[in-house]
């Protein structure tokens, strides 16, 4: 290309080209249409290595426009490396409004984390994914875990975390805890802690998965069945803070980072940073509600009072 | 040749697949897409924006009665190129009853790959989540649905979204439908939702 010459950018609004763009398009579609199965996509060259977030942008760039307000967290925070350069990335090539606050942003990405603060309908949260397959684990061929997908024939799944309870005591799985969608097929939410699990359950807002080393598309409609698999006698848990608080905020009903210190002391502090700002500066965000949160809630009555806030919504 | 010089590849077409996939993610939402093309008779302009937004030279579609100057219309606006119901990604039908034969034969794809099943753009007269005479009333459950959600379409047969309905039984197998309007209105089908007719056609 020459530059000044034949054309007046660089590069493809929103750098990819409007080929590929369609065919992430229709392939997002179809994902959609088949909740929590993985499709195939032709996972284009970017300017960053694949398995660095490549899957979260092209879903990002194949869906974002002029009007759209973009934020990127990882881990949970707007202010981490990852996070700032492909928020970089994507203003610098679609020239839309990026945002620190949950709110008030149309589509975000993600890594690793859902935000402590509930999304609505006209959001779209994307995830980048590492791993998309959960049955890698038990069986190493794509051509055997897709005929297994393709069979619902999840026994060896059921078996691992059988033989993980004999051996362990517990379901050993802290992040990206494997789901069932839609009844059908087994997922990977990505890894995101076991305390965002329940969330991906009947969600108002769209979430659409990536995996661009991998190059695999998935999605979770709004209003979709998403059950983290679990036992008759052994259930589903979501992480236990056990009534430790944020040092920064006193707050105690959130996903809490440990810190640790020179000299071997820890604290805790928030994980979600935009969540966390709002806590100290402005008025207590609603945050997402379901039963596992409600039941630590209540674990916790005794111990302290929750502010009415918390159980939001229902 | 009919080259639409005036739609915006770029950025009309993002703007039409946001409006596409929040149907298709919603099922029961109706959107309304709009453009200033010159069209092509007897399609609706929605019908043509779908195709504007998805279609490109790797996929192939099919025009009801192989109708020459739709398909040229097609090759000339988007690259993609014809092919027989059976093959098509894209199955471009009206809502009669006639074309009850093509939905039947239409790709449903795989278990390993059940992605591989076509797109069907049935065009109706009017779609309206108001009661219209004449209309069909579909109930729509599933993924994307809070509950259940009721749309009624006037201009298709429902011997035909019989044959949609069935086609999609056998789940993940199945075709994922878009219904437009000649308002431009848009209403999705995907196959993970039930649909069923509680009455046949609506009186009023």
């Amino acid at each position: 290309m020459v530059e000044g010459k034949k054309f007046i950018n660089k590069f493809n609004y929103a750098f990819i080209d409007e080929s590929t763009k369609k065919e992430i398009r229709r392939k997002l579609l179809k994902a959609i249409c088949i909740p929590g199965y993985q499709v195939p996509y032709s996972s284009p060259e970017m300017p960053i290595a694949r398995g660095w977030g490549t899957g979260g942008l092209h879903v990002t760039l194949a869906i974002i426009g002029k009007n759209d307000i973009f934020k990127i967290i990882d881990q949970g925070s707007d202010a981490s490396v990852n996070a700032c350069n492909l928020r970089d990335f994507v203003q610098s090539t679609t020239d839309c409004e990026t945002t620190f606050e949950t709110q008030k942003a149309t589509i975000i990405q993600t890594r690793h984390r859902i935000t402590e603060e509930v999304l609505h309908e006209n959001q779209i949260m994307v995830f980048q994914v590492p791993q998309p397959e959960p049955l890698r684990g038990v069986e190493r061929y794509e051509r055997k875990t897709r005929q297994m997908h393709a069979e619902a024939n999840y026994a060896k799944m059921w078996v691992s975390l059988y033989e993980s309870y004999v051996k362990y005591g517990d379901i050993m799985r802290g992040a990206g805890y494997p789901v069932k969608v839609n009844q059908r097929y087994i997922m990977s939410p990505s890894p995101i802690p076991r305390w965002d699990i329940p969330n991906l359950n009947h969600a108002k807002c769209l979430y659409l998965f990536g995996a661009g080393r991998e190059k695999r598309l998935y999605a979770v409609p709004p209003f979709t069945n998403v059950e983290p698999l679990e036992f008759e006698d052994v259930k589903f848990k979501i992480e236990d803070f056990n009534g430790i608080a944020c040092d920064l905020s006193g707050e105690k009903v959130a996903f809490l980072d440990e810190l640790y210190h020179a000299g071997g002391s820890t604290s805790h502090v928030v994980n979600d940073s935009d969540f966390l700002d709002k806590l100290i500066h402005e008025k207590r965000p609603y945050q997402w509600s379901n039963k596992y949160l409600q039941e630590k809630i209540q674990e916790k009555e005794g111990e302290f009072t929750p502010k009415k806030d918390v159980i939001n919504g229902k | 040749m009919i080259k639409e010089t005036n739609y915006d590849k770029v950025f009309q077409s993002q703007e039409h697949f946001r409006l596409i996939m929040d149907s298709m993610a919603n099922p029961g939402k109706l959107n309304r897409l709009k453009a200033d093309i010159h069209g092509i008779s007897p399609l609706n302009n929605a019908s043509i924006l779908i195709g504007f937004a998805l279609m490109n030279s790797d996929v192939t579609f099919f025009i009801q009665d192989h109708d020459e100057d739709i398909t040229d219309y097609f090759i000339d606006n988007t690259s993609a190129k014809p092919a027989s119901a059976e093959k098509a990604d894209f199955l471009y039908l009206s809502g009669k009853k006639a074309n009850i034969g093509a939905v039947e034969i239409a790709k449903e794809g795989s278990l390993e790959y059940p992605e591989k099943g076509a797109f069907l753009v049935l065009e109706a007269e009017r779609i309206s989540e108001q009661i219209l005479e004449g209309s069909v009333e579909l109930v729509l459950k599933g993924p994307g649905v809070n509950g259940s959600k009721k749309v009624f379409v006037l201009g298709v047969s429902p011997e035909l979204l019989q044959i949609v309905s069935l086609k999609n039984k056998e789940y993940p197998l199945g075709v994922d439908t878009l219904l437009t309007d000649e308002e431009g209105q848009l209403l999705c089908l995907p196959r993970s939702n039930q649909f069923f007719m509680p009455n046949n056609l609506i009186k009023i």
